[in-house]
């Protein structure tokens, strides 16, 4: 289990299974073939980046990219960038919100605490596999990080 | 005090009078005596029946005495009753006049006796002349009578005419000297008894030659020789001789000793005259002196008044008020030249002598008339009038008339001084105005005004409204205090309330407070308190002023029961809001997740087990999927109809038909030839907000390209009007229309009159475009009939509404 995140690229946070295996499903085809580890919640993200609770024996780098669903039981999409950009270690991490939320108020907020994009998970399960493996493909793969 | 004055006027008249009378007589008696003129002494005791007297005698007569004692006493006299107005003579008037009266008595005394000494010199030269006839006579006499008997004795010898003749011629001589002797001799006794002796000695000798001749002619010569010498025997020449020697004698020693006296009065004469003459000198000196003295001071004294009148000149000149002169009968006769200026007077001449009353006019000239009065009998006369300048020029005068008094106490003139009190009777006015101002306002202020003393807290003042608020009137308020108006309590907290204003000397306010009062009950007042200083600042009154707040005070509970339930709704619609933006929340967010499940995993379906299915399987896939995102469609409209009630309206200008022939433009996009004719007549600008307004436009005109499509020719029209408060705007289709019956349902959410297959559509459109009129303060309707197309109008209001 613990190898199993060693090399994550993308880490995708969702609480909806059928989501999470649609977004996996269209980052696939997307030809994004980057290692994916998926969390249920924010605090399941926090733990496996600040290297918590049940992931603090992981090894291995940070993710290339967090794939954050906004809402979430326990510990929402919001709370969880606020942690990850206001600390230095993960600040850099490049964050995409992947939502159902088209709201202007969370759209307003993500951009001020600093994510890296938005994006709103369509209906339509054609565009969104276009928009997801985009994302993958421009975070996961093409987008240059320091270090 | 002015009967005091007069009587004493009269008093020195009379000693004047006494004074001048007695110096008179004195004078008179003093020259009598000393020149001893009998007729005018005899005239004046004549009168005062003092019987004669001899002139001669040189004796003091009674009248003399009075008269030295007149003389003395005239000063005194002159002076009794004397005070510092109505000086008859002055001190040093009176010492000249003394000092006249004594010289003038000393050259009568000494002039007198010159006088009287020189008469009497000129009796001694008399007396000369009178001795020496005296002796002559005598002497004639003598000879006569010798001759006489030469004369006889020749005849009887010769017997001849001229002899007789001779004797005849002698005898009569010696008639005539005898006769001239009892003259010359009738003054002297003692010669007058001499010669009384003398003419029975020299009439027996002259008997003798009688007798002779008479026996010379009867008898012849021997008996005239006989008598010739019983004649001689007897020998009376000789004793003739002797007398009238004898008598000569005597007139030689009376002569000498008359000649003695004449020279020794000659002597004291000329002592008297020098004696005179230098204390006369002296006196004239003393006086000379004396009047120098007099006339220097009084020229010097003329130069003081000069200089003192010309400086009450100066101060009358630089009176600033009008300073005029009137005569008694009212007449101007000067002014100063303040007078002139305040009275725009260029030449003092056109106005002299004018009747000073008649310059006033109406009432005030009956008041100059007093006042011109008074000062004619002597006291002052004052009034205020109102005399417009000669220029015309309207003013306001105080005036004083007085008297000016002339010598004889008496007024003479009439002194004016005129104030110009013009800018104080303006301000007069003014203040009045301005307190009428402030009392009618003070009357008629719809709050309760009340003034207290501040030291008795009694009512010295209230208005109409507290009035009406106690039932009484101010008669029955005035001078009370609040335990006469108020309860016990009431009043106490009332007067310690005020003390306190007093006090601390500013402001207090009583946003409420609750008294009872006789006819109204209990009620509730809103009363500010505040002390009015006198100008040092001491309280000297306390203003109250207060509102009945009862009335508002209710409204005021029932205000804040309805703004608490307003609270409570509000409270409530919050959270109502809150539920509802989190439901829309959650539509957003969770009910699009299952959606994009159904859709995802249905295309999964499709993608991987597509080869597996019939066609019906497909289709069933196909209809899962379409309603999915219907649904989504649904999901979405509903969020974006929600969200309009949220966002903010951001008002500017907007050009309509811009506005409209873009979203012409996108709305026929992609139509090509089946677009429908659209016609856009002339839209008015509006206030609003663009995107909002953008999405009623869209709204609307996709509606009418939806609806109409079906049309054989569809038609479309834009119109837009304007009226005073709105500007209109309409859209018509010729499409299928709707059943008026439905009107009502156009505008609600996911109203439809049509079903999905017939014309696609969430119905959320109109329920959007109503929304979004109704935030801007508009109104929006429709008219349609059932395939004769529809009519889609709103308003909007031409002020901005923020909604």
């Amino acid at each position: 289990m613990t190898d199993e995140f060693e090399a994550a690229d993308i880490l995708l946070v969702e609480d909806s299974d059928a989501d999470a295996e649609m977004i996996v499903r269209a980052l696939r085809k997307g030809s994004v073939v980057n290692k994916l580890v998926r969390v249920h919640d924010g605090v399941e993200a926090l733990e496996f980046v600040f290297r918590e609770g049940a992931f603090s024996q992981r090894s291995g780098g940070q993710p290339k990219l967090i794939l954050l669903d906004l809402k979430m039981p326990r510990l929402g999409g919001i709370d969880v960038l606020r942690r990850l950009k206001v600390d230095d270690r993960t600040k850099v991490i490049p964050v995409v919100m992947l939502t159902s939320s088209a709201e202007e108020r969370d759209i307003v907020e993500s951009y001020h605490l600093g994510v890296n994009s938005y994006l709103v998970k369509p209906v339509n399960f054609s565009t969104f596999t276009d928009v997801v493996a985009q994302a993958g493909l421009y975070w996961a793969v093409m987008n240059r990080l320091p270090g | 005090m002015r009967h005091i004055g007069l009587l004493r006027d009269y008093h020195a008249a009379a000693a004047r009078f006494a004074a001048s009378v007695s110096v008179l007589v004195g004078l008179v008696a003093l020259t009598d005596w000393a020149f001893r003129l009998q007729p005018l002494t005899n005239v004046l005791t004549g009168l005062v029946e003092w019987g004669p007297y001899d002139v001669f005698s040189g004796r003091m007569t009674p009248l003399s005495v009075a008269a030295l004692v007149g003389i003395a006493s005239a000063p005194a006299q002159s002076v009794t009753g004397l005070d510092d107005r109505v000086t008859v003579l002055g001190a040093v008037e009176i010492k000249i006049l003394a000092g006249f009266i004594v010289a003038l008595s000393l050259l009568l005394v000494g002039g007198g006796y010159t006088y009287r000494t020189n008469m009497q010199f000129a009796d001694s030269v008399q007396w000369v002349v009178h001795t020496q006839e005296v002796r002559a006579s005598l002497a004639s006499l003598y000879g006569s009578l010798a001759g006489a008997e030469v004369a006889v004795r020749d005849y009887v010898l010769m017997t001849d005419a001229p002899h007789r003749d001779e004797y005849q011629r002698l005898i009569d001589d010696v008639q005539r000297e005898l006769g001239n002797l009892k003259r010359l001799t009738a003054d002297n006794p003692v010669q007058r008894n001499n010669l009384a002796a003398l003419v029975p000695l020299v009439t027996a000798r002259l008997a003798t030659m009688a007798s002779v001749l008479t026996a010379h002619t009867d008898f012849g010569l021997p008996a005239a020789r006989a008598v010739m010498a019983l004649g001689r025997q007897k020998n009376t020449t000789h004793e003739v001789r002797a007398f009238t020697d004898h008598m000569a004698s005597i007139e030689e020693r009376l002569l000498a000793a008359r000649q003695t006296a004449a020279i020794g009065a000659r002597n004291s004469t000329l002592i008297w005259l020098l004696g005179t003459l230098v204390a006369a000198a002296g006196l004239f000196t003393a006086l000379f002196r004396g009047i120098h003295r007099e006339m220097r001071a009084r020229r010097d004294a003329e130069s003081a008044l000069r200089a003192s009148a010309q400086y009450n000149r100066s101060i009358v000149d630089s009176s600033p008020d009008c300073l005029g002169v009137l005569a008694l009968d009212g007449r101007l006769k000067q002014m100063t030249p303040q007078g002139c200026r305040l009275m725009e007077i260029e030449d003092f001449s056109a106005v002299a002598d004018v009747d000073w009353v008649k310059v006033w006019k109406g009432a005030h000239r009956t008041a100059a008339r007093a006042a011109v009065e008074a000062a004619r009998s002597g006291s002052d006369g004052r009034f205020q009038g109102f005399c417009a300048t000669l220029k015309g020029t309207p003013k306001w005068w105080d005036v004083i008339v007085m008297p000016v008094f002339g010598a004889d106490g008496q007024p003479e003139r009439l002194l004016t001084v005129s104030r110009d009190i013009s800018d104080v009777k303006r301000s007069e006015n003014e203040l009045r105005e301005a307190n009428r101002f402030l009392d009618s306002l003070i009357e008629n202020l719809p709050v309760m005004v009340m003034v207290k003393d501040a030291s008795t807290l009694t009512f010295v003042r209230v208005n109409r409204a507290y009035e009406q608020l106690q039932g009484r009137s101010r008669d029955e308020l005035l001078g009370k205090r609040a335990r006469d108006l108020f309860n016990a309590e009431e009043a106490d907290l009332i007067d310690a309330k005020d003390r306190e204003v007093i006090e601390q000397g500013r402001l207090v306010d009583i946003p409420e407070q609750t008294v009872e009062l006789r006819h109204v009950g209990v009620r509730t007042f809103h009363t500010m308190k505040m002390p009015i200083g006198d100008r040092d600042g001491k309280p000297q009154f306390l203003l109250t002023i207060s509102v009945d707040v009862t009335e508002r005070k209710l409204a005021e509970q029932a205000i804040h029961a309805l703004n608490s339930a307003l609270e409570t709704k509000a409270e409530q619609l919050t959270s109502i809001n809150r539920e509802l933006e989190s439901f829309s929340y959650s539509v957003s967010h969770d009910l699009r997740a299952p959606l994009r499940a159904i859709d995802g995993f249905a295309l999964m379906i499709e993608e991987d087990y597509g080869g597996r299915l019939d066609a019906e399987g497909r289709r069933y896939l196909s209809v899962i999927r379409d309603n999915g995102k219907r649904m989504g469609a649904l999901i979405d409209d509903l969020l974006a109809f929600s969200r309009l009630g949220r966002l903010p309206v951001v008002t500017q200008e907007i050009n309509v038909e811009h506005l409209v022939r873009e979203v012409v433009e996108e709305a026929v996009n992609g139509y090509g030839e089946a677009a429908p004719r659209i016609e856009i007549g002339r839209l008015p600008p509006a206030l609003g907000d663009r995107g909002l307004l953008r999405q009623v436009w869209v709204n609307l005109m996709s509606n009418a390209i939806k609806y109409s499509s079906k049309a054989a020719r569809p038609r479309i029209e834009v119109s837009g009007q304007q009226n005073a408060s709105e500007n209109l705007y309409s859209i018509r289709d010729n499409g299928v229309g709707f059943d008026m019956g439905y009107v009502d349902k156009l505008f609600g959410v996911f109203q439809r009159l049509h079903r999905a297959d017939e014309f696609s559509g969430t119905g959320v459109g109109l329920a959007i475009v109503h929304r979004i009129v109704t935030r801007h303060g508009g109104r929006v309707w429709a008219q349609g009939t059932v395939d004769d197309g529809a009519v889609f109008s709103f308003s909007l209001p031409k002020i901005a509404h923020d909604g």
